[in-house]
């Protein structure tokens, strides 16, 4: 599951950005520079595609690849 | 009347030449200290010092060494944009995506999506009216606001507006240039090079100067500061 949640959030950040070379501690501002545009969009999608919510309280403290994974997880997603 | 308390240079970058965002912020700041002080670019050198950037712990750039200028830095696109004041000020340069980007499936639902779940309301209905140039008003103004106050974007951003008490917010896209008052700042917004977006936030009005660098100013200007 944490292998389909990277690859699905590795796609997204390459459809939004045009950005590659993540691992699970890549950090979506210091290391890729994602701006918040970027961050607003990867959301939306993220939330169209498993049809969740994500308040804005938990968007903005995912820092980092596996911070997101995890936190899917806890969501209860379980396909992807 | 209206008193322009202040001057606002905002320093534009070409990217192309791969600059490093430190380095462009500290030509900038040189440009802004000699321009204020009566020389025109490049001609007196300054002590690399004076300009090493440092951060607050909520990620605020700032001159530890010149605490008498402040300054805001932006990447969008081909451009780095670097606004340079001696107040407070925050800055967001954004490219405007059009309807042949099909990254996001029909752009201007994708804009209208990204307000209402980001925007407060009123900005929201804002955008709704003409998605693709008043989604990067509105945004432009908030990301220019948040690198102002130093907060940087977080949960409150859907609480907080942009939009002057009135509700009409102008349009620089409509008319080239915009200029409003909200919440105790000042918004000052133009459109550059067609397609790019440019937001300046004080707490002053302020007078804009616009100052674009292209590759062989920066370059005769790093062979003066860095003989390189």
């Amino acid at each position: 599951m944490e292998e389909r949640l990277f690859q699905f959030i590795k796609d997204t950040v390459y459809k939004v950005t045009g950005k590659k070379g993540l691992f699970y501690d890549t950090d979506f501002v210091k290391d890729l520079e994602l701006t918040s545009f970027d961050v607003m969009n990867i959301v939306c999608i993220f939330e169209d595609h498993f049809d969740v919510d994500i308040p804005s309280r938990d968007v903005w403290k995912l820092h980092q690849v596996k911070d997101v994974i995890a936190y899917m997880i806890r969501k209860g997603i379980t396909n992807v | 009347m209206s008193i322009i308390q202040s001057e606002v240079y905002v320093f534009i970058f070409d990217l192309s030449k791969k600059s490093s965002t430190n380095e462009l912020v500290k030509v900038a700041a040189r440009e802004y200290y000699l321009r204020k002080n009566g020389t025109a670019f490049g001609e007196k050198k300054l002590s690399d010092e004076l300009f090493e950037v440092g951060h607050t712990g909520l990620g605020k750039p700032y001159f530890p060494n010149c605490r008498e200028i402040f300054f805001s830095v932006s990447h969008s696109g081909e451009y780095l944009v670097c606004a340079v004041a001696n107040e407070n000020v925050g800055v967001d340069i954004e490219k405007t995506s059009d309807d042949t980007d099909k990254r996001f499936g029909d752009l201007k639902s994708r804009l209208i999506k990204i307000a209402l779940r980001f925007f407060h309301p009123d900005e929201a209905n804002i955008v709704k009216t003409d998605p693709i140039p008043r989604f990067y008003e509105v945004f432009t103004a908030k990301e220019s606001y948040v690198k102002f106050t130093g907060s940087g974007f977080d949960e409150t951003l859907s609480e907080h507006s942009v939009l002057p008490q009135d509700g009409d917010m102008p349009s620089c896209h409509s008319v080239g240039e915009a200029s409003w008052h909200a919440d105790g700042v000042e918004f000052r917004q133009i459109v550059f090079k067609d397609d790019y977006t440019l937001c300046i936030c004080t707490e002053n009005q302020s007078a804009l100067q616009i100052v674009y660098v292209d590759d062989d100013t920066l370059q005769d200007v790093f062979k003066f500061h860095y003989n390189i």
